[in-house]
């Protein structure tokens, strides 16, 4: 099948609807022409042909139609109208075709604006070849009521050189004095 | 000519447009005169029939079609086989020929 072909004589169909019926119009009134030809070619009064030539060929209108009705662009013919009808209407007025453009515009910028936040900090996995062996671990004292308590700095270099449940393992400390010093943590079950 | 006339077999017109076509380029009327006689008159096509075909396998990317101006200053639709049409012949007469034999072996069969 030729997509290509299917497109263009559909497209051609949809948007200059009276060549293409133009065309379906000649090809049958040739063949009406051809088939009276025929029938005067065996001695048939030209009259005569003709009559018998319309009656063999029934209503040129429903053979026309019946042409017609094939492809795909009759199922989309209607909604293809309507579109071009709110075309129409929208290059009538002006005012109004800039503002809901405008509008548009505005919402898809800033949705797309805060997807590729949201796709960025949340959707987008860490780039660490396994992201779902990554743990964030904690020190936590409930006895005393402290759900997060920072650990000392030898506590990190006895967890990295003794531990052994971690492939490795990194510190990080957030700093409200500065912007977010954040060095990257990377632990792995062993 | 005094068998009935019958309308063609379902399923069987495209290949019949694509035979009439691999002889010599046409218009639609003259494909539908060439499969009548040619059938000697057994099949009569339908022109509804013929000229959806014709708009399906040009669009189908087997058939050529050309607008030529006729003597009577009339615009004729001559159609022409392309490569694929050849190629798509060739594929449903073998796909015709082994039902019609198998047909053909089913109602010849006397025992099981």
């Amino acid at each position: 099948m030729s997509i290509w072909r299917q497109l263009v004589r559909g497209l051609r169909a949809l948007t200059n609807r009276p060549a293409a019926d133009r065309d379906i119009a000649d090809e049958v009134a040739d063949y009406l022409e051809h088939a009276t030809a025929a029938l005067e070619a065996r001695g048939i009064s030209p009259d005569e042909a003709r009559r018998t030539a319309r009656m063999d060929l029934g209503s040129a209108t429903a053979l026309r139609e019946q042409v017609r009705a094939y492809g795909w662009e009759n199922v989309i013919a209607a909604p293809f109208s309507d579109l071009r009808y709110a075309a129409r209407r929208l290059r009538r007025n002006p005012g109004f075709t800039t503002v809901c453009v405008l509008t548009l515009a505005l919402g898809i910028g800033a949705v797309s604006a805060i997807f590729s936040v949201i796709n960025g900090v949340l959707l987008k996995p860490l780039p660490y070849r396994h992201p779902d062996e990554l743990v964030d671990l904690n020190h936590t004292a409930p006895g005393v009521n402290f759900p997060d308590a920072d650990p000392a700095p030898f506590l990190y270099f006895t967890y990295r050189e003794q531990g052994r449940s971690f492939q490795s393992l990194g510190l990080y400390q957030w700093d409200s004095r500065t912007v977010t010093g954040l060095s990257a943590q990377k632990t792995r079950n062993a | 000519m005094d068998e009935p006339n019958t309308g063609v077999i379902q399923g069987t017109l495209d290949m019949l447009i694509l035979k009439t076509l691999s002889l010599e380029p046409m218009h639609g009327f003259g494909i539908a005169r060439r499969i009548e006689q040619v059938s000697r008159g057994v099949f009569k096509v339908n022109p509804g029939s013929l000229l959806t075909a014709l708009q399906r396998l040009e669009r189908g990317g087997w058939l050529d079609a050309e607008w030529r101006q006729t003597e009577n200053s009339r615009r004729a639709k001559v159609y022409r086989l392309t490569r694929a049409g050849k190629k798509q012949l060739e594929n449903q007469t073998a796909d015709w020929s082994r039902r019609a034999s198998a047909i053909a072996r089913l109602l010849k069969a006397e025992t099981w």
